[in-house]
């Protein structure tokens, strides 16, 4: 991929990706760090995007890439929820996809939009809150509680 | 504890417990989340840190050539030199190699006879390595043309390491011999007299 593509793709989705790494992780550094890495793999040719399905690709890899930092976390941050022992990234991957299956059938319709919105299309709270005809504290709560099912399926011990 | 530690702690407790806290506060960690970066300096940060990964790949790469050059280098030398070694029998490192030196009629340990010096040494060397001084004297006494008379019959046992050049003059060899603490040869016009 050429340098001049991956700068468009760069500037067309670098908010969103920001956006979703900052949901997840808060800390401004980090969430850059995981949206530059991305696109590091790109300019160094380690990753080749199908024609469109450039911005799943780019969004999912930012979650997944969030997971896993918050997972490896070194110093775990109390009730983060998803700071565990660390273990083989195949064992992450199989979390991830058992995480995505989580949403798709034990989340409401409603929470599932909310989730897909907000971590896999990188939606601001506003555009969710428009989208849903709801205010923006009832989405944060939505995704409260989609995070509180996750972690009580997947992470138990953190509750 | 840093301010970020503790902003990240808020974060994670609005997450898990936002009725603890008032739509404001929630509105407010909102805001922040949801701000706008600045995507063209973090494009030039990229641009940047990439360059520099670049660089750092491309030195390593030619460290690397360096190294697999210098490491060639010392292997063909410490090839060479153990060819060296292995034909060259002036080093004592291997005289019972792959290619063995006759022995004396005696059966001494090492020796090189004049014979076949011609095959095996280099610039008319002979090396005797603990070979009896009996057998040592003979080959030397007929290189030079003089008779050996042994005074004292144990000293024929005596065996040594020795280098011997046929440029040398007898009565240096002699003198390089009398060095050795067990050995006392005289020096006649036609003779040596080991006492």
């Amino acid at each position: 991929m050429e340098k001049d593509e991956i700068q468009r793709l760069f500037m067309q989705h670098y908010a969103k990706m920001y956006r979703v790494a900052r949901t997840m992780l808060y800390d401004e550094q980090e969430s850059e760090d995981v949206v530059s890495d991305i696109f590091e793999s790109l300019l160094r040719g380690q990753t080749v995007l199908m024609p469109g399905t450039e911005e799943c690709y780019l969004l999912t890899s930012v979650r997944n890439q969030c997971f896993k930092r918050l997972r490896h976390v070194s110093t775990p941050i109390e009730g983060s929820g998803f700071v565990e022992p660390i273990d083989d990234s195949d064992a992450d991957d199989e979390r991830l996809i058992d995480i995505d299956e989580f949403v798709a059938c034990h989340l409401s319709e409603q929470e599932q939009r909310i989730f897909r919105l907000r971590f896999s299309e990188g939606c601001s709270y506003e555009e969710i809150a428009a989208a849903e005809g709801i205010s923006r504290v009832a989405v944060w709560k939505h995704l409260s509680h989609i995070i509180t099912e996750i972690k009580k399926q997947f992470n138990p011990k953190s509750l | 504890m840093s301010s970020l530690d503790d902003n990240k702690r808020l974060f994670f407790d609005m997450q898990e417990h936002p009725e603890n806290y008032s739509d404001d506060q929630l509105e407010t960690m909102m805001d922040e989340l949801d701000q706008v970066p600045d995507v063209d300096a973090a494009w030039q940060r990229l641009e940047v840190k990439d360059e520099r990964i670049e660089k750092r790949t491309s030195f390593n790469l030619q460290l690397r050539k360096i190294a697999a050059a210098f490491i060639g280098t010392i292997i063909v030398s410490a090839i060479a030199i153990a060819a060296i070694h292995l034909w060259n029998p002036v080093s004592d490192s291997n005289p019972k190699g792959e290619n063995p030196i006759p022995t004396s009629p005696r059966g001494e340990d090492t020796y090189y006879p004049k014979e076949k010096k011609q095959d095996v040494l280099q610039a008319d060397t002979l090396i005797f390595d603990n070979v009896p001084l009996d057998t040592m004297l003979r080959e030397m006494a007929d290189y030079y043309h003089v008779s050996v008379e042994f005074k004292r019959e144990k000293a024929r046992q005596l065996r040594f390491h020795f280098i011997w050049k046929h440029s040398e003059s007898l009565d240096r060899v002699v003198e390089r011999l009398n060095n050795f603490e067990a050995v006392n040869i005289v020096r006649e016009p036609e003779k040596l007299i080991v006492r």
